[in-house]
């Protein structure tokens, strides 16, 4: 029955994620990263702000306060993905060390009140939403297309030309090794101990155990057990320490392995006292050590280049709120990268540092960000990208394309070129007469900075015209249009370019055109 | 059945006569008539489907261009994710009448293809072309962006395009018929049939960035065989080409013919561009197909076959 618990909740969350891909309708891809308390204490913490969208959190809270760490047995995707790839085990498990979560717990709280927002790398809904998005999710891209590949030819003979003639987008993902690798250590320490990473590292579940301190919902031992010792050494979450009749609660999952396998069936689950375990606690010292780790990672985790000089080719998504708070509000789930059409959302490893990893940037050489497109907002789980409307999002101004004259064909080489103006959805790209060639040129204040012109420059490598995060409006509330036009920004499509040229060079011939 | 080369000089050689039958209108020019191949073009003022039937009915019928049981390719400009009002896109119901035509004429099937320049999906549904089409039995409407859809092909003619990689449903069709629609373009001035093979191709930054792109549209132009071109110029984007917004006249005319270079140079005199006159000879890439012997721009000698519906 766990099992069927375990296998609809990981299924439901892989089927809320990946249907969620474009174009199918939103369902509620964020449901379970919203359930999680620890990105939305950390989040709380760092940003000093209580969000709503957080209350999901709140439900897991609560059944922690009833029943323990139910949910890590019963509904956590990676504990499931853990059962799964696990070895059974009969021995007592190895690599144990329930106290270090506490302490991560601790480190990252304190990281969080530093302003440093960690819990997303460590969150188990977090690391198991990037497992998917970034890994998954293209695998399974990639094997539609093989089996579109294998099934064209049949589909040509049957004359099904559609299907003859779709080859699905590739998402790909900088980085994705990170993550292979994150997982795959993972899952060997999951085969040496079986779930390690729950018994010893998860500081979510650290969290739902200290919320499980008085729980309602406990393992009893009947007067029927003989001390054999079975469950103490088959227990997932080595929470019966020494003595079968005693419980460590805060460990518990309820996971009933050992009511299933007790030969005396002596084990049942209900609500009056129990024997509870004495376990070793948290000493002092290991707390202020924990919490000065933590302390000194936001110190240095935030003081880094990124602080003190913003990196101009740092291009956050549409509606991302002001970047220190953006950083201590995203959950690094990935989802908006997952979400996005055109792919131009990735992943930013180390670049700027440990604080911006698997955070969203926007690589416009790649794609540009589409102007009929908002999603990205839709699905952040913690709202450091704001849910916009697609009027709101299009003056969310991502940044400004400059044009690179020693590497533009136009500028340079005085070559017939001319897809940035091309490609540009707000007339932001104009000509000028110079030297006896229209030429391109940037007009800023109706650039937006979605990146079609850096995304289709046919200059081989680094693009001609390249979007930089000058002007760019990040905003913690009120209206982007506003902004914008308080600005004196038009991004707004017009008539303009070539009334533009003809109006400065009246008489002169427009390119492609000879004399007569 | 395919319109082979053979056939085209026939066809040519045909309309050569009957246009040597009227050296008056010609003048000194008629002399020089027998030495190029003349052509025969359809141009024919009205409502869009109407018209584009009458200007197939000048030609002899879509008949005379499909037979039973060919499978047609289409390639309308629908590259664009733009409104069908901004005139960036053939008009959905040109490329419907034409697809219907061609099914009348018996045809087994029609594919309307094109590498879109936005998004496939897009571009499809602001075009109007997906709606206008997909309906119609045996007509299919696609995107092709993925380059294994493509095949390189050589171009022996070809002054600075040596090889390219084309559409291969282009490629393998019985009927090649080109709907350009008639815009300004940044690069090239105007675009109509032959820059709308752009679309065609899989590496267009080439175009841009390694090659003379008024010759490579002359080489282009050369490599694929084109049994039809129907110019949709019941509006022009005379501004803002090629993707709009832009300045939109309504010149209300099709074109249809078999020689490619005298379409777009016939097309070249419906509209002002930029708000100047230019004459075909002035817009450098159909020149370059006129000195390569593609077809003619020198409108004197061409037979229009005029009329209005």
């Amino acid at each position: 029955m766990r099992r069927a618990a375990q296998l609809l909740c990981a299924g439901l969350f892989t089927v809320l994620l990946l249907a969620s891909a474009h174009p199918f309708p939103l369902l509620a891809p964020d449901l379970f990263l919203q359930a999680s308390p620890l990105l939305a204490l950390c989040a709380s913490l760092a940003s000093r702000t209580l969000s709503i969208l957080l209350l999901p959190a709140l439900v897991l809270l609560a059944s922690a306060a009833l029943a323990g760490r139910v949910f890590c047995a019963w509904a956590c995707p990676l504990g499931t993905l853990f059962d799964l790839c696990g070895k059974k085990q009969s021995q007592p498990y190895r690599l144990h060390y329930p106290a270090l979560k506490y302490l991560l717990l601790c480190a990252l709280a304190f990281a969080a009140l530093g302003g440093l927002n960690l819990a997303g790398l460590f969150d188990p809904v977090s690391f198991i939403t990037r497992a998917i998005v970034f890994i998954a999710y293209p695998a399974l891209a990639l094997l539609a297309n093989l089996g579109l590949d294998i099934a064209r030819p049949l589909a040509e003979q049957l004359e099904l030309i559609y299907l003859a003639r779709t080859a699905l987008g590739q998402p790909i993902f900088t980085g994705i090794w990170l993550i292979l690798v994150l997982l795959a250590f993972l899952l060997v320490l999951n085969w040496i101990g079986h779930r390690f990473w729950c018994r010893s590292l998860c500081p979510l579940g650290a969290l739902l155990g200290l919320f499980s301190r008085f729980k309602i919902l406990k393992r009893h031992v009947s007067m029927a057990c003989n001390s054999c010792g079975a469950c103490i050494k088959t227990c997932p979450q080595q929470a019966i320490p020494i003595e079968a009749r005693e419980t460590a609660n805060h460990e518990c999952s309820l996971c009933t392995t050992c009511a299933r396998i007790c030969p005396q069936q002596a084990i049942t689950y209900g609500c009056g006292p129990a024997h509870t375990a004495l376990t070793k606690s948290t000493s002092k010292r290991e707390f202020l050590c924990a919490a000065g780790t933590g302390l000194l990672a936001a110190f240095i985790g935030r003081w880094t280049p990124r602080s003190i000089v913003k990196p101009p080719e740092l291009l956050r998504p549409p509606g991302a709120v002001p970047e220190d708070e953006f950083l201590r509000r995203c959950s690094r789930c990935g989802q908006c990268m997952h979400i996005c059409p055109t792919n131009t959302l990735q992943p930013l490893l180390f670049a700027q540092g440990l604080e911006c990893l698997w955070t969203p940037r926007l690589a416009p050489r790649r794609a540009g960000c589409d102007q009929t497109c908002r999603l990205c907002g839709t699905v952040c789980p913690t709202d450091a990208l704001r849910e916009l409307t697609l009027m709101e999002k299009n003056h969310a101004k991502i940044g400004t394309a400059f044009i690179d004259k020693d590497r533009c064909l136009v500028w340079d080489e005085d070559r017939l070129c001319f897809i940035c103006d091309e490609q540009c959805p707000y007339n932001a790209i104009v000509f000028q007469w110079k030297d006896g060639f229209r030429r391109p040129v940037v007009i800023e204040n109706k650039c937006n900075g979605c990146g079609f012109c850096e995304e289709q420059c046919p200059v081989e490598g680094v693009s001609a015209i390249i979007v930089s995060n000058r002007g760019e409006i990040r905003l913690l509330e009120g209206s982007y249009t506003e902004a914008a036009r308080k600005q004196q920004l038009d991004l707004t499509e017009d008539l303009g370019d070539d009334a533009f040229f003809l109006q400065q060079q009246p008489g002169k011939l427009p390119q492609g055109f000879s004399k007569p | 059945m395919k319109y082979t080369r053979r056939d085209f000089l026939k066809t040519s050689a045909a309309c050569g006569i009957a246009a040597g039958a009227g050296p008056l209108l010609h003048g000194a020019q008629s002399a020089f008539a027998a030495a190029q191949p003349a052509s025969t073009l359809a141009m024919v003022q009205g409502a869009r489907p109407a018209a584009t039937r009458k200007a197939m009915e000048l030609l002899g019928g879509m008949q005379a261009f499909v037979k039973k049981g060919s499978r047609v390719v289409l390639k309308p400009n629908m590259s664009w994710a733009s409104t069908i009002e901004s005139a960036a896109d053939t008009h959905p119901e040109v490329v419907a009448e034409v697809a219907k035509m061609c099914l009348e004429a018996g045809a087994r099937e029609v594919r309307i293809v094109d590498h879109t320049i936005n998004r496939a999906e897009k571009c499809l549904k602001l075009s109007g072309i997906g709606e206008a089409c997909g309906d119609m039995k045996n007509v299919y409407v696609y995107a092709v962006n993925d380059e294994k859809f493509y095949r390189s092909v050589k171009i022996p003619k070809g002054k600075v395009l040596k090889s390219v990689k084309i559409i291969k449903d282009v490629l393998d069709c019985d009927v090649f018929i080109n709907l350009p629609c008639a815009k300004s373009h940044t690069t090239t001035g105007v675009t109509l049939g032959m820059k709308n093979l752009m679309g065609i191709i899989w590496n267009r930054r080439a175009f841009h960035s390694d090659f003379d792109i008024n010759q490579a549209l002359a080489d282009l132009t050369s490599a694929v065989k084109i049994n039809l071109t129907v110019l949709d110029a019941s509006r022009a984007l005379t501004t803002g080409g090629p993707k709009g917004p832009g300045v939109v006249t309504e010149p209300k005319t099709i074109i249809a013919g078999i020689d490619p270079v005298a379409v777009d140079a016939l097309g070249v005199t419906v509209a002002d561009w930029y708000g100047q006159k230019f004459t075909p000879k002035q817009v450098k890439h159909i020149a370059a197909a006129h000195a390569m012997g593609l077809g003619t721009m020198d409108l004197p000698k061409i037979t229009i076959k005029k009329a209005t519906v």
